[in-house]
Protein backbone atom coordinates (compact mmCIF):
# COMPACT_ATOMS: atom_id res chain seq x y z
CA UNK A 1 0.00 0.00 0.00
CA UNK A 2 1.19 3.41 -0.94
CA UNK A 3 1.09 5.70 2.17
CA UNK A 4 1.92 9.55 2.15
CA UNK A 5 4.77 10.40 4.31
CA UNK A 6 3.92 13.98 5.39
CA UNK A 7 5.84 15.87 7.81
CA UNK A 8 4.45 17.89 9.84
CA UNK A 9 6.11 20.86 9.58
CA UNK A 10 5.61 23.43 12.50
CA UNK A 11 6.49 21.31 15.71
CA UNK A 12 10.19 19.94 15.13
CA UNK A 13 9.08 17.13 17.77
CA UNK A 14 6.56 15.76 15.93
CA UNK A 15 6.31 12.38 14.17
CA UNK A 16 5.01 11.73 10.73
CA UNK A 17 1.69 11.04 10.36
CA UNK A 18 1.07 7.88 8.04
CA UNK A 19 -2.29 8.98 5.86
CA UNK A 20 -5.44 6.72 5.51
CA UNK A 21 -5.47 5.90 1.95
CA UNK A 22 -8.79 7.72 1.43
CA UNK A 23 -6.69 11.17 2.38
CA UNK A 24 -5.74 10.47 -0.85
CA UNK A 25 -8.97 10.00 -2.88
CA UNK A 26 -9.23 13.38 -4.45
CA UNK A 27 -13.41 13.84 -3.61
CA UNK A 28 -12.87 13.20 -0.32
CA UNK A 29 -12.36 17.00 -0.08
CA UNK A 30 -15.64 17.64 -1.83
CA UNK A 31 -18.87 17.33 -0.20
CA UNK A 32 -20.48 14.75 -1.21
CA UNK A 33 -23.97 15.71 -2.11
CA UNK A 34 -25.83 12.04 -1.75
CA UNK A 35 -26.54 11.76 1.92
CA UNK A 36 -25.33 8.24 2.45
CA UNK A 37 -22.14 8.69 0.89
CA UNK A 38 -21.65 11.95 2.70
CA UNK A 39 -22.24 10.39 6.34
CA UNK A 40 -19.56 7.65 5.22
CA UNK A 41 -17.36 11.00 4.29
CA UNK A 42 -18.12 12.20 7.25
CA UNK A 43 -16.95 9.22 9.44
CA UNK A 44 -13.83 8.93 7.66
CA UNK A 45 -12.96 13.09 8.51
CA UNK A 46 -14.02 12.04 12.28
CA UNK A 47 -11.45 9.38 12.12
CA UNK A 48 -8.72 10.89 10.34
CA UNK A 49 -8.92 13.97 12.57
CA UNK A 50 -8.67 11.94 15.52
CA UNK A 51 -6.14 9.33 14.88
CA UNK A 52 -3.91 12.53 13.82
CA UNK A 53 -4.55 14.78 17.03
CA UNK A 54 -3.64 11.49 19.30
CA UNK A 55 -1.08 11.11 17.30
CA UNK A 56 0.64 13.69 17.48
CA UNK A 57 -0.33 14.42 21.09
CA UNK A 58 -2.56 17.36 20.53
CA UNK A 59 -5.31 18.55 22.03
CA UNK A 60 -6.64 21.22 20.22
CA UNK A 61 -7.49 21.64 16.86
CA UNK A 62 -7.22 25.44 15.62
CA UNK A 63 -9.14 25.41 12.35
CA UNK A 64 -7.38 28.29 10.21
CA UNK A 65 -4.22 26.34 10.98
CA UNK A 66 -5.19 22.90 10.59
CA UNK A 67 -2.81 21.14 7.85
CA UNK A 68 -5.45 18.36 7.30
CA UNK A 69 -7.65 20.24 4.83
CA UNK A 70 -5.14 20.52 2.21
CA UNK A 71 -4.22 17.24 0.72
CA UNK A 72 -1.35 19.04 -1.86
CA UNK A 73 -0.20 15.80 -3.07
CA UNK A 74 -3.61 15.45 -5.45
CA UNK A 75 -3.77 19.72 -5.05
CA UNK A 76 -7.27 19.38 -3.50
CA UNK A 77 -8.93 21.47 -0.86
CA UNK A 78 -11.73 21.64 1.61
CA UNK A 79 -13.66 25.02 1.00
CA UNK A 80 -14.37 26.58 4.30
CA UNK A 81 -17.83 26.09 5.20
CA UNK A 82 -17.18 22.34 4.49
CA UNK A 83 -14.34 22.68 7.13
CA UNK A 84 -17.00 24.04 9.19
CA UNK A 85 -19.63 21.02 8.26
CA UNK A 86 -16.88 18.59 9.22
CA UNK A 87 -15.81 20.49 12.51
CA UNK A 88 -19.70 20.65 13.58
CA UNK A 89 -20.12 16.69 13.12
CA UNK A 90 -17.48 16.10 15.00
CA UNK A 91 -18.31 18.06 17.89
CA UNK A 92 -22.04 16.34 17.58
CA UNK A 93 -20.67 13.29 17.17
CA UNK A 94 -18.96 13.31 21.08
CA UNK A 95 -15.44 13.52 19.85
CA UNK A 96 -14.79 16.92 20.15
CA UNK A 97 -16.31 20.53 21.52
CA UNK A 98 -15.27 24.05 20.46
CA UNK A 99 -13.18 25.79 23.14
CA UNK A 100 -14.80 29.31 22.12
CA UNK A 101 -18.16 31.13 21.26
CA UNK A 102 -16.17 32.13 18.20
CA UNK A 103 -16.10 28.54 16.52
CA UNK A 104 -12.58 28.97 15.97
CA UNK A 105 -10.74 26.43 18.27
CA UNK A 106 -11.69 23.13 18.70
CA UNK A 107 -11.20 20.50 21.60
CA UNK A 108 -10.28 16.85 20.54
CA UNK A 109 -11.50 14.47 23.01
CA UNK A 110 -8.76 11.73 22.07
CA UNK A 111 -11.51 9.33 23.63
CA UNK A 112 -14.58 9.14 24.64
CA UNK A 113 -14.89 9.93 28.55
CA UNK A 114 -16.47 7.10 29.20
CA UNK A 115 -13.12 5.00 27.13
CA UNK A 116 -11.11 7.02 28.37
CA UNK A 117 -12.25 5.38 32.10
CA UNK A 118 -12.20 2.18 30.63
CA UNK A 119 -8.37 2.83 29.60
CA UNK A 120 -7.72 3.83 33.09
CA UNK A 121 -8.98 1.47 35.59
CA UNK A 122 -7.01 -1.36 32.84
CA UNK A 123 -3.46 0.45 33.15
CA UNK A 124 -4.10 0.57 36.95
CA UNK A 125 -4.51 -2.92 37.07
CA UNK A 126 -1.56 -3.91 35.18
CA UNK A 127 0.75 -1.52 36.24
CA UNK A 128 -0.20 -2.27 40.06
CA UNK A 129 -1.79 0.74 40.97
CA UNK A 130 -4.82 -0.61 42.62
CA UNK A 131 -4.96 0.34 46.12
CA UNK A 132 -2.14 3.34 45.40
CA UNK A 133 -2.55 6.80 44.63
CA UNK A 134 -1.19 8.88 42.00
CA UNK A 135 -1.48 12.31 41.30
CA UNK A 136 -3.60 13.74 38.02
CA UNK A 137 0.19 14.90 36.90
CA UNK A 138 1.67 11.45 36.72
CA UNK A 139 -1.36 10.21 34.75
CA UNK A 140 -1.06 12.80 32.56
CA UNK A 141 2.58 12.79 31.77
CA UNK A 142 4.33 10.70 34.11
CA UNK A 143 6.63 7.94 33.43
CA UNK A 144 4.31 5.32 34.01
CA UNK A 145 1.73 6.46 32.17
CA UNK A 146 4.05 6.04 29.53
CA UNK A 147 2.53 4.53 25.88
CA UNK A 148 -1.01 5.00 27.85
CA UNK A 149 -3.52 6.04 25.72
CA UNK A 150 -4.13 8.75 28.31
CA UNK A 151 -0.90 9.92 28.39
CA UNK A 152 -0.30 13.83 27.20
CA UNK A 153 -4.15 13.95 27.52
CA UNK A 154 -6.91 17.37 27.95
CA UNK A 155 -6.73 17.60 31.85
CA UNK A 156 -10.18 18.44 31.59
CA UNK A 157 -10.70 15.05 29.39
CA UNK A 158 -9.08 12.93 32.02
CA UNK A 159 -11.22 14.72 35.07
CA UNK A 160 -14.26 13.73 33.42
CA UNK A 161 -13.04 9.96 32.72
CA UNK A 162 -12.07 9.62 36.60
CA UNK A 163 -15.08 11.70 37.34
CA UNK A 164 -17.06 8.30 35.86
CA UNK A 165 -14.67 6.03 37.69
CA UNK A 166 -15.40 8.05 40.60
CA UNK A 167 -19.32 7.43 40.55
CA UNK A 168 -18.81 4.01 40.13
CA UNK A 169 -16.99 3.66 43.09
CA UNK A 170 -13.79 2.23 41.49
CA UNK A 171 -11.22 5.37 42.55
CA UNK A 172 -11.72 8.53 44.88
CA UNK A 173 -10.21 11.89 44.77
CA UNK A 174 -8.63 13.84 46.42
CA UNK A 175 -8.27 17.65 47.04
CA UNK A 176 -4.04 18.53 45.87
CA UNK A 177 -2.16 21.85 46.53
CA UNK A 178 -2.79 22.79 42.73
CA UNK A 179 -5.05 20.92 40.27
CA UNK A 180 -2.44 18.89 38.92
CA UNK A 181 -1.83 17.61 42.44
CA UNK A 182 -5.04 16.23 43.08
CA UNK A 183 -4.25 12.58 43.99
CA UNK A 184 -6.24 9.55 42.59
CA UNK A 185 -6.71 6.44 44.70
CA UNK A 186 -7.71 3.51 42.66
CA UNK A 187 -9.49 0.35 44.07
CA UNK B 1 -15.19 -56.92 -15.37
CA UNK B 2 -17.01 -54.36 -17.66
CA UNK B 3 -13.97 -55.55 -20.24
CA UNK B 4 -15.60 -59.43 -20.09
CA UNK B 5 -18.93 -58.29 -20.19
CA UNK B 6 -18.22 -56.06 -23.78
CA UNK B 7 -16.10 -58.95 -24.83
CA UNK B 8 -19.32 -61.10 -24.58
CA UNK B 9 -21.17 -58.67 -26.78
CA UNK B 10 -18.61 -58.55 -29.69
CA UNK B 11 -18.49 -62.50 -29.70
CA UNK B 12 -22.08 -62.72 -30.31
CA UNK B 13 -21.53 -60.45 -33.00
CA UNK B 14 -19.59 -62.59 -34.23
CA UNK B 15 -21.58 -65.58 -33.65
CA UNK B 16 -24.64 -63.83 -35.42
CA UNK B 17 -22.10 -63.06 -38.52
CA UNK B 18 -21.53 -66.84 -39.03
CA UNK B 19 -24.84 -67.98 -38.46
CA UNK B 20 -25.74 -66.70 -41.47
CA UNK B 21 -28.24 -64.43 -42.77
CA UNK B 22 -28.84 -60.80 -41.24
CA UNK B 23 -32.65 -60.46 -40.08
CA UNK B 24 -33.50 -57.36 -38.36
CA UNK B 25 -34.44 -58.89 -35.52
CA UNK B 26 -31.34 -60.43 -34.69
CA UNK B 27 -29.89 -56.86 -35.04
CA UNK B 28 -32.35 -55.37 -32.78
CA UNK B 29 -31.46 -58.20 -29.79
CA UNK B 30 -27.79 -57.30 -31.23
CA UNK B 31 -27.88 -53.19 -30.39
CA UNK B 32 -30.13 -53.89 -27.54
CA UNK B 33 -27.38 -56.14 -25.54
CA UNK B 34 -24.68 -53.73 -27.45
CA UNK B 35 -26.02 -51.08 -25.97
CA UNK B 36 -27.15 -52.49 -22.40
CA UNK B 37 -23.37 -54.08 -22.01
CA UNK B 38 -21.74 -50.09 -22.95
CA UNK B 39 -24.49 -48.08 -20.68
CA UNK B 40 -23.16 -50.86 -18.20
CA UNK B 41 -19.67 -50.19 -18.54
CA UNK B 42 -20.15 -46.23 -18.46
CA UNK B 43 -22.07 -46.54 -15.24
CA UNK B 44 -19.29 -48.60 -13.44
CA UNK B 45 -16.46 -46.70 -14.56
CA UNK B 46 -17.92 -43.35 -13.55
CA UNK B 47 -19.27 -45.02 -10.46
CA UNK B 48 -15.39 -46.38 -9.39
CA UNK B 49 -14.34 -43.03 -11.09
CA UNK B 50 -16.73 -41.44 -8.23
CA UNK B 51 -15.13 -43.69 -5.59
CA UNK B 52 -11.58 -43.10 -6.65
CA UNK B 53 -12.20 -39.44 -6.63
CA UNK B 54 -13.38 -39.51 -2.83
CA UNK B 55 -10.60 -41.66 -1.90
CA UNK B 56 -8.39 -38.94 -3.45
CA UNK B 57 -10.05 -36.44 -2.21
CA UNK B 58 -10.09 -37.51 1.44
CA UNK B 59 -6.05 -38.17 1.38
CA UNK B 60 -5.77 -34.34 -0.08
CA UNK B 61 -8.48 -32.83 1.73
CA UNK B 62 -5.70 -30.97 3.27
CA UNK B 63 -4.16 -29.48 0.17
CA UNK B 64 -7.41 -29.60 -1.12
CA UNK B 65 -8.65 -27.07 1.69
CA UNK B 66 -5.78 -25.05 1.82
CA UNK B 67 -3.64 -24.74 -1.47
CA UNK B 68 -6.04 -22.38 -3.85
CA UNK B 69 -3.89 -23.79 -7.28
CA UNK B 70 -4.48 -27.69 -5.67
CA UNK B 71 -8.20 -26.90 -5.33
CA UNK B 72 -8.70 -24.96 -8.37
CA UNK B 73 -7.75 -28.09 -10.83
CA UNK B 74 -9.59 -30.77 -8.38
CA UNK B 75 -12.26 -28.70 -9.01
CA UNK B 76 -11.93 -28.56 -12.56
CA UNK B 77 -11.34 -32.39 -12.89
CA UNK B 78 -14.57 -32.78 -11.08
CA UNK B 79 -16.61 -30.51 -13.39
CA UNK B 80 -15.30 -32.11 -15.76
CA UNK B 81 -17.01 -35.46 -14.76
CA UNK B 82 -20.06 -33.85 -14.12
CA UNK B 83 -19.86 -33.83 -10.18
CA UNK B 84 -20.54 -30.83 -7.84
CA UNK B 85 -18.82 -31.03 -4.88
CA UNK B 86 -19.64 -27.61 -3.49
CA UNK B 87 -23.66 -27.22 -3.70
CA UNK B 88 -24.23 -31.20 -2.57
CA UNK B 89 -24.04 -32.31 0.34
CA UNK B 90 -25.64 -34.97 -0.23
CA UNK B 91 -22.72 -36.92 -2.57
CA UNK B 92 -20.15 -38.93 -1.13
CA UNK B 93 -17.49 -36.67 -2.51
CA UNK B 94 -19.27 -33.25 -1.00
CA UNK B 95 -19.73 -35.17 2.74
CA UNK B 96 -16.37 -36.55 2.71
CA UNK B 97 -14.33 -33.32 1.47
CA UNK B 98 -16.61 -30.38 3.41
CA UNK B 99 -15.51 -28.26 0.58
CA UNK B 100 -18.98 -27.30 0.37
CA UNK B 101 -18.78 -25.71 4.12
CA UNK B 102 -15.64 -23.98 2.90
CA UNK B 103 -17.58 -22.15 -0.05
CA UNK B 104 -20.52 -20.87 2.06
CA UNK B 105 -17.81 -19.27 4.49
CA UNK B 106 -15.89 -17.70 1.53
CA UNK B 107 -19.67 -16.52 0.63
CA UNK B 108 -20.57 -15.15 4.00
CA UNK B 109 -17.53 -13.60 5.07
CA UNK B 110 -17.66 -12.28 1.19
CA UNK B 111 -20.80 -11.05 1.78
CA UNK B 112 -20.01 -9.49 5.09
CA UNK B 113 -16.79 -7.40 3.46
CA UNK B 114 -19.31 -6.24 0.10
CA UNK B 115 -21.61 -5.08 2.46
CA UNK B 116 -19.46 -2.98 5.20
CA UNK B 117 -17.69 -1.36 2.48
CA UNK B 118 -21.11 -0.61 0.61
CA UNK B 119 -21.23 2.96 2.07
CA UNK B 120 -18.13 3.79 0.46
CA UNK B 121 -18.09 2.27 -2.83
CA UNK B 122 -21.70 2.23 -3.48
CA UNK B 123 -21.75 -1.97 -3.39
CA UNK B 124 -19.26 -2.50 -6.12
CA UNK B 125 -15.86 -3.77 -5.14
CA UNK B 126 -13.23 -5.28 -6.53
CA UNK B 127 -12.97 -9.35 -6.22
CA UNK B 128 -9.03 -8.02 -5.34
CA UNK B 129 -10.09 -6.05 -2.74
CA UNK B 130 -12.47 -8.68 -1.50
CA UNK B 131 -9.93 -10.99 -1.61
CA UNK B 132 -7.56 -8.51 0.03
CA UNK B 133 -10.03 -7.87 3.10
CA UNK B 134 -10.85 -11.35 3.34
CA UNK B 135 -7.05 -12.52 3.91
CA UNK B 136 -6.57 -9.95 6.01
CA UNK B 137 -9.64 -11.73 8.24
CA UNK B 138 -7.27 -14.55 8.79
CA UNK B 139 -7.35 -17.87 10.05
CA UNK B 140 -9.10 -19.98 7.57
CA UNK B 141 -9.10 -17.12 4.72
CA UNK B 142 -5.42 -16.37 4.51
CA UNK B 143 -5.05 -18.32 1.29
CA UNK B 144 -8.58 -17.79 -0.18
CA UNK B 145 -8.01 -16.87 -3.82
CA UNK B 146 -9.68 -15.58 -6.64
CA UNK B 147 -11.49 -18.44 -8.07
CA UNK B 148 -12.39 -19.24 -4.17
CA UNK B 149 -14.41 -15.88 -4.38
CA UNK B 150 -15.77 -15.69 -7.95
CA UNK B 151 -17.09 -19.58 -7.63
CA UNK B 152 -18.79 -18.53 -4.35
CA UNK B 153 -20.36 -15.36 -5.13
CA UNK B 154 -21.98 -17.25 -8.35
CA UNK B 155 -23.08 -19.16 -6.01
CA UNK B 156 -24.49 -16.67 -3.66
CA UNK B 157 -26.78 -15.15 -6.61
CA UNK B 158 -28.26 -18.12 -6.79
CA UNK B 159 -30.30 -16.59 -3.22
CA UNK B 160 -30.83 -13.54 -4.86
CA UNK B 161 -30.13 -9.80 -3.24
CA UNK B 162 -28.08 -8.61 -5.74
CA UNK B 163 -24.73 -10.43 -5.30
CA UNK B 164 -23.07 -10.95 -8.79
CA UNK B 165 -20.13 -10.27 -10.33
CA UNK B 166 -19.31 -7.88 -13.18
CA UNK B 167 -16.49 -7.63 -15.46
CA UNK B 168 -15.36 -4.28 -16.47
CA UNK B 169 -12.48 -4.26 -18.73
CA UNK B 170 -11.71 -7.65 -17.90
CA UNK B 171 -10.84 -6.97 -14.24
CA UNK B 172 -14.09 -8.68 -11.94
CA UNK B 173 -16.08 -6.99 -9.57
CA UNK B 174 -18.47 -7.94 -7.16
CA UNK B 175 -21.54 -5.69 -7.03
CA UNK B 176 -23.52 -6.28 -3.84
CA UNK B 177 -26.41 -4.09 -4.74
CA UNK B 178 -29.77 -5.02 -6.07
CA UNK B 179 -29.69 -1.40 -8.04
CA UNK B 180 -30.43 -2.50 -11.63
CA UNK B 181 -27.53 -1.96 -13.56
CA UNK B 182 -28.11 -1.03 -17.28
CA UNK B 183 -25.49 -1.17 -19.86
CA UNK B 184 -25.01 2.30 -19.58
CA UNK B 185 -24.35 2.50 -15.84
CA UNK B 186 -21.40 -0.35 -16.94
CA UNK B 187 -20.29 1.19 -19.88
CA UNK B 188 -19.78 4.35 -17.75
CA UNK B 189 -17.94 2.22 -15.28
CA UNK B 190 -16.23 0.48 -18.10
CA UNK B 191 -14.90 4.19 -18.66
CA UNK B 192 -13.47 5.01 -15.06
CA UNK B 193 -11.78 1.38 -14.67
CA UNK B 194 -10.13 1.84 -18.64
CA UNK B 195 -6.93 4.39 -19.04
CA UNK B 196 -8.51 6.37 -21.78
CA UNK B 197 -9.29 9.33 -18.98
CA UNK B 198 -5.29 9.33 -18.11
CA UNK B 199 -6.15 8.34 -14.73
CA UNK B 200 -8.06 5.31 -13.47
CA UNK B 201 -11.39 5.55 -11.14
CA UNK B 202 -12.04 8.97 -12.97
CA UNK B 203 -14.17 10.34 -15.44
CA UNK B 204 -16.03 13.06 -16.34
CA UNK B 205 -18.95 14.22 -18.12
CA UNK B 206 -17.26 14.77 -21.38
CA UNK B 207 -15.17 11.82 -20.88
CA UNK B 208 -18.09 9.37 -21.24
CA UNK B 209 -19.44 11.88 -24.44
CA UNK B 210 -15.57 11.48 -26.31
CA UNK B 211 -15.53 7.88 -25.67
CA UNK B 212 -18.97 7.01 -25.90
CA UNK B 213 -20.30 8.88 -28.33
CA UNK B 214 -23.07 9.64 -26.32
CA UNK B 215 -25.00 12.92 -25.75
CA UNK B 216 -24.54 14.90 -22.86
CA UNK B 217 -28.31 14.51 -21.19
CA UNK B 218 -27.75 10.39 -21.63
CA UNK B 219 -24.25 10.64 -19.83
CA UNK B 220 -25.54 12.72 -17.28
CA UNK B 221 -28.49 10.31 -16.57
CA UNK B 222 -26.02 7.40 -15.98
CA UNK B 223 -23.68 9.27 -13.96
CA UNK B 224 -26.60 10.15 -11.67
CA UNK B 225 -27.50 7.03 -11.31
CA UNK B 226 -23.99 5.75 -9.83
CA UNK B 227 -23.71 9.19 -7.94
CA UNK B 228 -27.05 8.60 -6.32
CA UNK B 229 -26.09 5.20 -4.94
CA UNK B 230 -23.03 5.76 -3.96
CA UNK B 231 -20.61 3.86 -6.85
CA UNK B 232 -19.31 7.19 -7.68
CA UNK B 233 -17.98 10.31 -5.73
CA UNK B 234 -18.57 14.04 -6.86
CA UNK B 235 -14.96 16.02 -6.98
CA UNK B 236 -15.48 19.76 -7.40
CA UNK B 237 -11.94 19.81 -7.63
CA UNK B 238 -10.92 21.84 -4.60
CA UNK B 239 -10.80 25.58 -3.30
CA UNK B 240 -11.01 27.91 -5.90
CA UNK B 241 -11.11 25.97 -8.62
CA UNK B 242 -14.48 26.52 -10.95
CA UNK B 243 -13.73 23.29 -13.01
CA UNK B 244 -16.71 21.01 -14.17
CA UNK B 245 -17.02 18.61 -11.60
CA UNK B 246 -15.22 15.29 -11.96
CA UNK B 247 -16.40 11.56 -10.35
CA UNK B 248 -14.29 9.21 -8.70
CA UNK B 249 -15.18 5.20 -8.74
CA UNK B 250 -13.81 4.47 -5.25
CA UNK B 251 -13.32 0.51 -5.98
CA UNK B 252 -11.49 1.32 -9.07
CA UNK B 253 -9.12 3.82 -7.84
CA UNK B 254 -8.05 2.08 -4.51
CA UNK B 255 -7.97 -1.20 -6.59
CA UNK B 256 -5.03 0.86 -8.66
CA UNK B 257 -3.29 0.78 -5.06
CA UNK B 258 -3.85 -2.67 -4.51
CA UNK B 259 -2.21 -3.52 -8.00
CA UNK B 260 0.78 -1.43 -6.89
CA UNK B 261 1.19 -3.05 -3.72
CA UNK B 262 1.25 -6.40 -5.51
CA UNK B 263 4.12 -5.32 -7.41
CA UNK B 264 6.17 -4.22 -4.72
CA UNK B 265 5.73 -7.61 -3.11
Amino acid sequence: MQKMQIAVNSAPAMADFEFPEYYSFPPFFTLQPVSATRQKQLALWRDLILKYHTTQKQNTLVLHECKLWKNEEIGRELVRENIRVICDDFVENGNGEWEDEGKTRLRILWKKPEELAGDLLAWATRSGFIGQVCTLYELSSGEDSEGASFQGADEELIRRALAILEDRGQVAIFKGDTSEEDGVKFF
Amino acid sequence: MAHRRRGVGVGKKKAANKSGPNTSSAAQALAKDLNEGDLEFVKRSLSSLETELTKFAEMHSDSIKTDPAFRSKFLKMCALLNIDPISSKQTLLGSALGIGDYYYEVAVKAAEVCMATRTKNGGVCSVEEVKRLLRKKGSSMTKVSTDDILLSISKLGVLGGGFRIVTLEKKPYVVSVPTVLSSDHTDVLTVAQSDETGVKGCFSISDIVNVKGWTEERAERAVETLVREGMAWVDEGGAGVKSKPQFWVWSVFFQQNDEDEDEGE
